[in-house]
């Protein structure tokens, strides 16, 4: 039990952390995050990013900025707090902790990478299709889109570490 | 429990920790923060708020309908199945899969779904062939 809240005050800890590097960090300092997402979107979309120092990633052919509050920090920290309490069963003992942590911490920086990426790629789709949602307005449907797109992110994460954590419980069989 | 109220709760319940979590990070936090005070922040609460849950019954909405699309044919009951199975007997299969290692021969469970321990076949597959065989699915799970 002890052991079990630490576990999530460690958790609490590191969202805090990255939300506090989150909130006074520039461009420049989420190079971790903005340089794979930059990387994955140009060769999804054959579009290629320059970086401009202390903006972000442009795209001169269309017109668009990967910067900081594109950087999918908070679904990073969402997804982080999530497996963590997907997997919070696991934790028996301190060294487990640990695992546990690298573990959420792996993949919510992985899932965070993947999905921004898939976000920032479907944004340049519309951003080309304007007329695509007449209904609302382009910067209506960029955050919707962002909204379903890290939501989809998380659900299916979850349900990714919630299959490995039954197999890897019950040996190869789920 | 209906068929449809089923897959609502079990839709539900896989969203419910995604949902939570998205909340607090981008609503709870935000509004603890003193973000409340700005428009800003209530354009974009606005868009967390409607959009998951409208995620989320479309995707009720839509298993719904799948099912009763295909509830008489194979498929649609082996996906059923399949479904409880997941839920209900992950555990007793390893368990199964565990003897079966013991005795060198595959084990019987279900009513006739082998789980062989090197090699644990898909349920699609092994649905398939209870089909092919002719044998009653609903009593598999």
């Amino acid at each position: 039990m002890r052991v079990k809240a630490l576990a999530l005050a460690a958790t609490a800890l590191i969202a805090w952390a990255l939300k506090q590097h989150y909130s006074v960090a520039r461009a420049d300092d989420l190079l971790w995050v903005l340089t794979p997402t930059a990387h994955i979107v140009s060769v999804v979309t054959e579009t290629p990013f320059a970086w401009q120092p202390g903006e972000g990633y442009f795209s001169r052919d269309r017109l668009f900025l990967i910067e900081k509050s594109c950087a999918g920090i908070n679904f990073m920290i969402a997804a982080f707090v999530m497996v963590v309490l997907a997997v919070r069963h696991r934790v028996k003992q301190p060294l487990d902790i640990v695992r546990v942590m690298g573990v959420g911490l792996l993949a919510s920086y992985a899932a965070a990478v993947c999905v921004n990426a898939t976000r920032i790629a479907i944004a340049l789709w519309l951003a080309g299709h304007p007329t695509a949602l007449r209904t609302f307005s382009a910067a209506e449907v960029h955050r919707i889109e962002g909204v379903a797109v890290y939501f989809a992110g998380l659900v299916l994460l979850h349900e990714l570490v919630r299959r490995l954590d039954v197999r890897s419980t019950h040996g190869s069989v789920v | 429990m209906s068929s449809s109220s089923a897959t609502t709760a079990a839709v539900i319940r896989r969203t419910a920790l995604p949902l939570g979590c998205y909340y607090t990070i981008t609503l709870a936090l935000p509004m603890a923060n003193g973000a409340a005070a700005t428009a800003a922040f209530w354009e974009h609460a606005w868009t967390v708020l409607v959009v998951p849950p409208v995620g989320i019954a479309i995707a009720v909405v839509v298993c719904a309908i799948a099912r009763a699309c295909v509830p008489a044919t194979g498929a649609g009951r082996c996906a059923a199945i399949v479904g409880q199975h997941e839920q209900s007997s992950a555990a007793s299969c390893g368990l199964v899969a565990e003897e079966a290692a013991g005795g060198g021969e595959p084990a019987a469970f279900s009513r006739g779904i082998a789980c062989r321990a090197s090699e644990h076949q898909p349920h699609t597959e092994l649905c398939a062939a209870r089909l092919a065989d002719g044998g009653d699915l609903t009593k598999g799970g």
